[in-house]
């Protein structure tokens, strides 16, 4: 495989003046993942800072409802400001430092990944502006505030659709311009190399858990692991340990309207080339999905590998499905998931009864639903959600 | 030899510097284009560049953003814009290059793409988001040999020695040197220390160098033309044709704008 690609996937498709930056983080980053007293600083952190490991938790009334499966869910909404971003944010701002840079810049979606930057700058005492997408920054208000409260400045961004792609594309504009001082600290497995690699690696505690976790609960490996791709950095996480467990069946959720794999094709977009959502001229295509953590028209490139040879299967669940997954959940487990995690969720009721009740399905549910109640009360008297509750 | 490098050679002979000016295709409409590119040409520029409009240009500040959304709402893609290129050169000689993303290519075409802009009279390219270093460019490079196109490769500040020798092996016509640290834009000074940075260029670097991103202004031409041997003007240009509705004013001033540009150049 050539350097910085997955098959044909990846590469660095950026400006010049970004190769100065990527090479000195991709050496930092292979010197300090080899150093011990690196890996044991992150650890720490990990351990004391932000909660780890996570559990792993037998949904026993969800499995119950089902008739099929086990249901294990893997508990990153426990994680440390809610989701398993922290992971990444922690392993970035610690190279950060190390690379000597003053300033942290990141783009966020849902606002998951910016309040896990902000966080992370605030315990590190940097300083942090967070790109969002002027959309966003309305539908995710709360993650707005609790930026801002943790001492960073959130930049809306009000060009082209104003969602997470153009928010990426305002953080690397930034970057490129304040290069010298400024560390970009991506949320997921997307980007020109190393940073697919790199936050791969840093998302892999949620695998490793995973599987001794589910050994001493089971004796067995997962017979399925299910987790929602928008960017694609929690599911990753959760396969990437079990990459070579071929009995290990992968499916990765994606949002209907913003499926990337499913309906996307080849293309370069945010310095990678990766399956993309174009148009027929190859411009960039707007996406829309009810979870703004998935409402992204790219992919990490790795999960277009993964499709490419087969190793991962990909579908689609609707705004509906997510939701009826969402209230499924908080009702039979009292655990709100959030709108991304609730497209994995959504696949529990096609492929657990199906199963005997000797197969075993892990979940990642990737995060907390709290910074949805907004756009759930906002949906509570529409079509969406009412035909839900006939369901 | 290409018309591209036979024009940058002959000016420079004549102890002369090559002006590139550059507009967005499509933008305002392809009318405009058109008649703009004539008007660039007869008032000093020698090389015309086209900014191909894509939806998301990571190297770019407001004014090609700007630009670039109005043209795709207007309904601009490559064949409108090769239609555009023939147009253009049955009205004017100089040589034409598109600054393209590498996305709206790649989904084209890229061998099937070359061989048409090659048959419209395009003569090279500038692809921001590409290196060297990956294996595309190679690929890329090789197609457009074959097509008598000459690929444009970019160095900015922060690029070291032993890479602006590397980028220079790659160069066939020239190689464009981003004046600073940035996304591209009009800006009231160049920076501070690019004296510097220009001279180290010259040191490294064989073939012919431009100067882009930020010169909009006279001044800004009289202090970098001694390091450099050429400038690229965009957004500068780009911002007279937003400001000036009125087709005969903004005509008038963009010939003007050119010409003062000119003038501190030779």
């Amino acid at each position: 495989m050539l350097k910085g690609y997955f098959g044909e996937f990846g590469g660095q498709f950026v400006p010049e003046t970004l190769v100065s930056p990527l090479r000195d983080l991709e050496h930092e980053f292979y010197i300090a993942w080899n150093d011990k007293r690196f890996i044991k600083e992150l650890n720490h952190y990990l351990a004391t800072f932000a909660g780890r490991p996570t559990p792993l938790y037998y949904a026993r009334h969800l499995t119950e409802k089902l008739k099929g499966a086990k249901i294990y869910l893997k508990r990153e909404d426990l994680a440390h400001t809610g989701s398993h971003k922290i992971n990444n944010t922690l392993g970035q701002v610690l190279l950060a430092k190390r690379l000597g840079k003053k300033r942290i810049i990141a783009e966020t979606g849902a606002g998951q990944h910016g309040v896990a930057t902000a966080t992370t700058a605030a315990l590190f005492g940097l300083k942090c502006e967070v790109y969002m997408g002027e959309e966003d920054v309305h539908r995710q208000s709360l993650n707005v505030f609790r930026m801002e409260l943790l001492g960073a400045k959130v930049i809306p961004v009000k060009s082209g659709s104003r969602t997470l792609k153009d928010a990426i594309n305002e953080t690397l504009r930034d970057w490129v311009t304040n290069v010298s001082d400024t560390f970009y600290v991506i949320g997921s497995v997307v980007g020109p190399h190393p940073y697919p690699l790199m936050v791969r690696q840093f998302q892999s505690v949620i695998g490793k858990e995973t599987k001794k976790q589910i050994l001493a609960f089971e004796n067995k490996l997962p017979d399925y692991i299910l987790a929602c791709v928008g960017g694609g950095s929690n599911s990753i996480g959760i396969f990437h340990p079990f990459f070579n467990e071929r009995n290990v069946r992968f499916i990765g959720l994606e949002a209907e309207g913003a499926a990337s794999l499913v309906k996307g094709s080849i293309g370069v977009l945010h310095g990678t080339n990766s399956s993309i959502l174009q148009d027929k001229n190859g411009q960039i295509s707007t996406t829309h999905s009810i979870s703004a953590g998935l409402d992204y028209p790219g992919v990490g490139p790795e999960h277009s590998y993964y499709k490419r040879i087969g190793r991962a299967k990909y579908l689609t669940i609707n705004d509906r499905q997510a939701l009826n997954a969402f209230k499924t959940l908080s009702e039979t487990e009292g655990i709100l998931p959030a709108l991304e995690s609730s497209h994995a969720l959504a696949y529990l009721p096609k492929l657990a009864p199906k199963l005997g009740r000797n197969k075993v399905i892990v979940v990642c549910l990737s995060g907390r639903g709290d910074k949805d109640v907004n756009t759930l009360e906002s949906l509570r008297n529409s079509s969406l959600y009412k035909q839900e509750r006939n369901i | 030899m290409t018309l591209l490098k036979n024009t940058i050679i002959k000016i420079l002979d004549k102890k002369k510097k090559v002006f590139v000016g550059c507009l967005t295709a499509g933008y305002p409409d392809i009318k405009s284009t058109v008649e703009l590119s004539g008007i660039l040409a007869n008032s000093g520029i020698d090389i015309l560049e086209l900014c191909v409009p894509f939806s998301d240009p990571i190297a770019d500040g407001p004014t090609i953003q700007y630009s670039s959304e109005i043209a795709l709402k207007k309904g601009i893609n490559l064949k409108l814009i090769l239609d555009t290129v023939s147009q253009i050169k049955k009205r004017c000689s100089i040589p034409v290059i598109l600054m393209s993303y590498l996305n709206p290519l790649i989904h084209f075409g890229l061998d099937k793409f070359f061989r048409m802009s090659k048959k419209a009279g395009v003569d090279g390219y500038i692809i921001p988001d590409i290196i060297p270093d990956d294996y595309k460019f190679n690929e890329i490079k090789a197609m457009c040999i074959r097509y008598g196109l000459s690929v444009i490769p970019l160095i900015a500040p922060n690029t070291p020695n032993n890479r602006l020798r590397y980028i220079d092996k790659k160069s066939d016509s020239f190689v464009y040197i981003v004046s600073l640290t940035g996304v591209t834009g009009a800006r009231k000074s160049l920076p501070a220390d690019i004296a510097n940075y220009l001279t180290r260029t010259k040191i490294n670097i064989r073939h012919p160098r431009f100067l882009g991103f930020g010169i909009s202004h006279p001044n800004h031409v009289k202090s970098v033309r001694k390091y450099v041997d050429g400038i690229i003007v965009a957004s500068a240009i780009i911002n007279i044709i937003r400001k000036n509705k009125t087709k005969s004013i903004r005509n008038k001033k963009i010939s003007q704008f050119i010409k003062s540009l000119r003038k501190e150049l030779d």
